[in-house]
């Protein structure tokens, strides 16, 4: 039914159950009969780019960390009264299984704050592919996209982070999605 | 050694405006309330919008629209009668849900060639208090969904479907 209409490429299932509409923007720019617009020269240089294009976060311990943008599935708000307690795992409810959910200061080792932010409303968590599912890492807040002034500098990698990089001019410490998932 | 049995279906029945409609049980899969719809611009008027049910992406459509029905739709609040055709699932938005009947198939009549509602009713029924249009979910949902024409869409046209 959505293919049909020209300017919808799917739709999905957020956390809370609703679906959301994926915009197909080749389709809408035909339906407008926008022209198409041709590259610019460097190619390559824009692809790289666009590849070193990271998310930028804080942690709860108000640590400056980055995910790399191609990492993310998609970004999900929740109530945290909806976080689950399952043994260890901490899980979020999504349409009909549960997401495992990961803090993201123990990914960096650190322990995890014990805050006041249960009794808030709001979590932000940014999912990401894990090797069985799906696995959301809970972040104080989401700062910015932002792209690479210089390529990651993984010499400075420790246990959760693949390396640093600058984003901004500022050195921001870009988690380990593989040792993160695998939380 | 089989014997002949009668031919009786159980037929879902609900209400339109002022209008009673029935889908074969078998083709029911839930009843929703007070889901909420996800909007889809652009799509048929017939379509209200989807909604998730079961790790499907569910079209909800009027069929109000497909089958003219008139009178007070004043209760109609979101209620969603879930339905399959085929592989596919669609929810069907009705006033209120009424009981199942057990129709025998010989005591259906078969609608006339200039039903305004076309091939969307299959028959009808007369249940003694009131008239049963009995429909046929695969041309009542085929007319609904299908794409209306807008502001140069190419759908289908030159463009391919990407």
């Amino acid at each position: 039914m959505l293919a049909g209409l020209g300017i919808y490429s799917g739709a999905t299932v957020l956390g809370d159950g609703g679906v959301v509409l994926i915009l197909d923007l080749r389709g809408m720019a035909r339906a407008v009969d926008l022209p198409p617009i041709e590259r610019e020269t460097g190619d390559a240089k824009a692809a790289t780019a666009a590849a070193d294009r990271y998310l930028v976060c804080r942690t709860w311990r108000g640590r400056r960390i980055a995910l790399p943008l191609g990492e993310i599935v998609r970004l999900e708000k929740h109530r945290s009264r909806d976080v689950q307690v399952a043994g260890p795992h901490r899980l979020i409810r999504r349409g009909d299984g549960f997401t495992p959910l990961a803090d993201v200061d123990r990914v960096l080792g650190s322990a995890s704050v014990a805050r006041e932010a249960d009794t808030t409303d709001a979590l932000n968590v940014v999912v990401i592919r894990g090797p069985a599912s799906d696995v959301g890492l809970a972040v104080e807040r989401i700062l910015d996209v932002v792209a690479a002034d210089a390529p990651l500098q993984a010499a400075l990698a420790a246990p959760g982070v693949a390396g640093t990089v600058s984003l901004g001019g500022l050195a921001t410490e870009v988690i380990d999605v593989a040792a993160a998932a695998a939380q | 050694m089989s014997t002949a049995t009668p031919s009786v279906r159980r037929w879902c029945s609900f209400r339109l405006g002022s209008d009673c409609f029935a889908v074969d049980s078998t083709g029911v899969v839930e009843v929703l309330r007070s889901r909420r719809l996800t909007h889809v611009p652009l799509a048929a008027a017939g379509v209200l919008g989807l909604v998730h049910l079961r790790g499907r992406i569910v079209p909800v459509v009027d069929p109000a629209i497909r089958l003219n029905a008139v009178g007070d739709r004043s209760a109609a609040a979101g209620t969603h009668l879930m339905i399959s055709v085929g592989d596919d699932w669609y929810g069907l938005s009705v006033d209120e849900m009424l009981d199942v009947v057990e129709i025998p198939d010989a005591r259906v009549e078969r609608p006339t060639a200039a039903s305004s509602r076309g091939d969307a009713v299959a028959g009808t029924y007369d249940a003694g208090t009131r008239l049963v249009h009995l429909l046929d979910p695969g041309h009542l949902i085929h007319s609904l969904v299908r794409p209306a024409p807008h502001f140069g869409i190419p759908c289908g046209g030159p463009h391919g479907s990407g």
